[in-house]
């Protein structure tokens, strides 16, 4: 009885999903399966028919699965040390951590293109020092969204895997080390299974966002597309708005097959987790 | 283990320069005489 009426709490929050949600996301998947009034797959075939759809998926998903992957390779060590740290240090790298999230992605965006742009920092001081004669290109580039979607999700990674880590039995590790395994050893065999999830929560979390990301890609990608820019392009300049859903159910299921994928490598890490 | 708890606090270290730097970078330059956007706008060119 007690359980039923705790139920009724769940409802308001459930009939804003139904209705901001759940009802629009139906409503866009359906619209993408209606062309002229009768039902047909033309509107996914016209796109993956169409090169240049196809190279902006292919550039998008590159630029996904790396900025994922450079943030776990950043994100876990610094998270590792931060879980170590004095109470005091850990709370002033936490403060530290969780400071550009509060900065908006514009402004982010704008410092990687003071750092980045033809006579930008970098390409001053390889210019100056003699390294190079002409600048690199490294604004308006795939690279460029790299590096910013990093620093925008960095972050991110670093907290989830935090957390984790915080609830660590550090007694584990100290019984390894005990019955003789070396650091590394109790590493690879306690401390890395037992982080797992978060790497694999704080990875979705990356890949989802970076997928998604609109303003980092079209502010330092310039005329390199990436989906979500494509998909604003179609419904804000083209005015093509089933060409838009289209896009965005195609995101969707990239984003349930990642998440599935994920939790299968998750699983075979860490099968008790 | 000395040398691996320094590398791993140098590499720590690294990671805070990447997050920070470019946000106290921005900072810096739009305390340049002039105008705010002075900089960043000569580097776009």
């Amino acid at each position: 009885m007690k359980n039923k009426r705790a139920m009724y709490l769940l409802l308001p929050g459930l009939l804003f999903l139904a209705a901001f949600m759940l009802v629009p996301i139906t409503l866009t998947i359906a619209s993408t399966f209606v062309q002229d009034g009768r039902l047909t797959l033309e509107g996914y075939l016209h796109f993956f028919r169409d090169g240049y759809f196809n190279r902006i998926l292919l550039t998008t998903l590159r630029v996904s699965v790396v900025t994922t992957l450079v943030c776990m390779l950043l994100g876990y060590p610094a998270a590792y040390y931060i879980s170590r740290a004095s109470a005091r240090k850990k709370s002033l790298l936490l403060a530290l951590s969780i400071f550009p999230l509060l900065t908006s992605p514009v402004v982010r965006s704008f410092s990687w293109m003071i750092i980045l742009g033809k006579k930008g920092l970098i390409n001053s001081f390889l210019v100056n020092t003699g390294l190079i004669e002409k600048p690199l290109d490294i604004l308006y580039t795939p690279t460029a969204m790299m590096i910013g979607l990093v620093h925008l999700f960095l972050p991110l990674i670093i907290i989830t895997l935090l957390g984790v880590m915080e609830n660590l039995d550090h007694e584990l590790v100290r019984a390894a080390r005990s019955l003789g395994a070396s650091p590394f050893a109790a590493f690879r065999k306690i401390t890395f299974p037992l982080t797992v999830p978060g790497l694999i929560i704080g990875g979705i979390l990356v890949f989802v966002g970076s997928l998604t990301a609109y303003t980092t890609p079209a502010l330092l990608g310039g005329k390199e597309r990436v989906v979500s820019t494509f998909l604003y392009q179609n419904a804000m300049t083209l005015n093509d708005w089933q060409a838009a859903s289209v896009i965005a159910v195609i995101m969707i299921v990239i984003t349930f097959v990642v998440v599935g994928l994920m939790n299968v490598w998750a699983n075979r890490l860490n099968p008790k987790g | 283990m000395k040398e691996g708890n320094r590398a791993l606090s140098l590499y720590t270290l690294l990671v805070f320069i990447f997050l920070l730097g470019p946000l106290i970078i921005i900072s810096v330059t739009s305390f340049e005489p002039g105008t705010v956007l002075k900089f960043p706008l000569r580097a776009f060119h």
